[in-house]
């Protein structure tokens, strides 16, 4: 079964429009989202959990169409953190616990005092003290003790110190250990992206650019370092994206097409989006 | 709707309890016989929990966890009769008080006529106020209900002339009094699809 399906997926605001969206991301999977600011990961993060309404396709998640009056009792079994934790100020962790415990059926008290403990989090003091890093931990807390079977998380790590992005990243890898939970995480820092995910997704100015599985990816791109007279004897089929500078040029070819004796490099997934991107510009 | 009750009683736990003793105080005053406080304070604890939701931005994750649009606006309606309840209940329980001590009975047909007008009057403003904010949020929902608060401070302060007051007993004590919570009560009901669809409205944008 896939986690989440979306086909044919638009979405018009007035001066942007996320436009046309389809993917599968099979159950047991992390799927990463990139994009840059304002691309539309926000947006299909609400439409996927039918916080918004869409103008055309269709978006099934865990089996259900999302529109369905049945998603409500879905959405139980899915995690939901976004960017800023956006939870109630002037509550403490404790009774947040309590209040979330009115929502979900499957709520573990002892596994959020778990989280909380793990994580380091005051039980009474109120979430308008915390720091960014903690509001974010706990939102995650509170996304992870309900046993999900999908998480949902928007910019996560974002504005995070690297300490408290490891902590997240670690306790995402511990969630996924179980083979029917997906994840479903959007982010601006790629690298976190690569050490997490199974399939990637690139959105740039409301278009799906790209959806591959992340090793698929790494396998079929490569960086070629090469004079600027190497680089125009590449085939242009194979060329994905140029930076040229001082000392040379850098692409992102695809390795197939590129001719043996070419010396290649394995990319990062950074690599990847930047060249997909600047190869508009080219 | 459990975890929402449960928010929003912990949200109000602060104000709400000032609200009420303010309310307790006004009730234990003899031949206070007017309570618009119940109607002025539902809707300024409404605006009070939809603002502190959309401050924190918690109005955004709540379409995205296991509650439906429906369970959303009844969970702010019930929080609204349930203040207006105990407004009622305390301000009855009060003038019970101040019987037992002067002796004089305070609870004649023309208090039970005022409460019940003032009940009346606190679901009404609800019916007129919720479908708004839920519509159009607080921000810009705020001016109908600053409108509204106006009509009730209004209505309140005229009362406290005589005549006024006399002329609403003369126009109530040709009514049931139970006519009154019937027709508030309806007015309250009537609004419940309607802020439904206005909060769906709002979503879907």
């Amino acid at each position: 079964m896939n986690a989440i399906e979306i086909c044919g997926l638009s979405k018009s605001y007035p001066g942007f429009t996320l436009s046309d969206i389809s993917f599968a991301l099979p159950e047991g999977c992390i799927l990463g989202l990139v994009g840059e600011n304002g691309a539309g990961k926000s947006t299909l993060i609400r439409l996927i959990m039918n916080a918004t309404g869409r103008d055309t396709g269709t978006v099934r998640v865990l089996g259900t169409e999302a529109t369905d009056p049945a998603f409500t009792k879905v959405r139980g079994d899915i995690g939901v953190v976004l960017d800023d934790a956006r939870l109630p100020e002037t509550l403490n962790p404790r009774q947040l616990g309590r209040v979330f415990a009115g929502f979900y059926d499957r709520w573990d008290g002892e596994t959020y005092n778990d989280y909380l403990r793990r994580l380091d989090l005051p039980e009474k003091k109120k979430v308008k003290d915390f720091s960014r890093g903690m509001k974010m931990k706990l939102a995650l807390a509170l996304a992870l003790s309900h046993d999900a079977r999908l998480l949902v998380l928007d910019e996560p790590t974002g504005g995070l110190d690297p300490v408290v992005r490891d902590e997240i990243l670690d306790i995402l890898e511990d969630f996924t250990r179980r083979e029917d939970r997906s994840v479903l995480i959007s982010s601006h820092i790629v690298s976190d992206l690569e050490k997490l995910c199974d399939y990637v997704a690139f959105l740039h100015r409301g278009e799906l650019l790209l959806f591959e599985e992340k090793d698929r990816l790494l396998e079929e791109y490569a960086m070629a370092r090469v004079t600027e007279a190497e680089l125009a004897a590449l085939p242009p089929e194979a060329v994905r994206g140029t930076r040229r500078g001082k000392y040379g040029a850098e692409a992102l070819v695809e390795r197939r097409l590129v001719p043996a004796g070419v010396p290649l490099e394995k990319p990062t997934l950074e690599d990847i989006i930047v060249f997909f991107v600047r190869g508009d510009k080219q | 709707m459990k975890g929402l009750l449960r928010k929003d009683l912990y949200v109000l736990r602060g104000i709400g309890c000032i609200f009420i003793l303010m309310d307790l105080v006004f009730s234990l005053i003899p031949d206070l016989r007017f309570f618009a406080f119940a109607a002025f304070y539902t809707m300024l604890l409404t605006l009070i929990l939809m603002q502190a939701d959309e401050q924190c931005k918690f109005d955004t994750l709540l379409p995205m966890l296991p509650v439906s649009r429906k369970q959303v606006v009844l969970e702010t309606y019930i929080i609204g009769w349930g203040y207006i309840a105990l407004i009622t209940a305390l301000a009855v329980s009060g003038q019970a008080l101040v019987w037992s001590h002067t002796g004089r009975m305070a609870v004649d047909r023309a208090y039970l006529l005022l409460l019940c007008f003032d009940v009346c009057l606190s679901l009404t403003m609800q019916g007129l106020v919720l479908p708004v904010l839920f519509r159009y949020g607080t921000a810009k929902g705020r001016l109908i209900l600053m409108v509204a608060i106006g009509a009730v401070t209004f209505l309140s302060v005229s009362l406290m002339t005589g005549t006024v007051l006399t002329g609403l007993l003369g126009v109530l004590m040709k009514i049931r009094s139970w006519h009154l919570l019937l027709l508030g009560a309806a007015l309250s009901l009537a609004s419940v699809p309607l802020s439904v669809a206005g909060y769906a409205r709002r979503i879907k944008k």
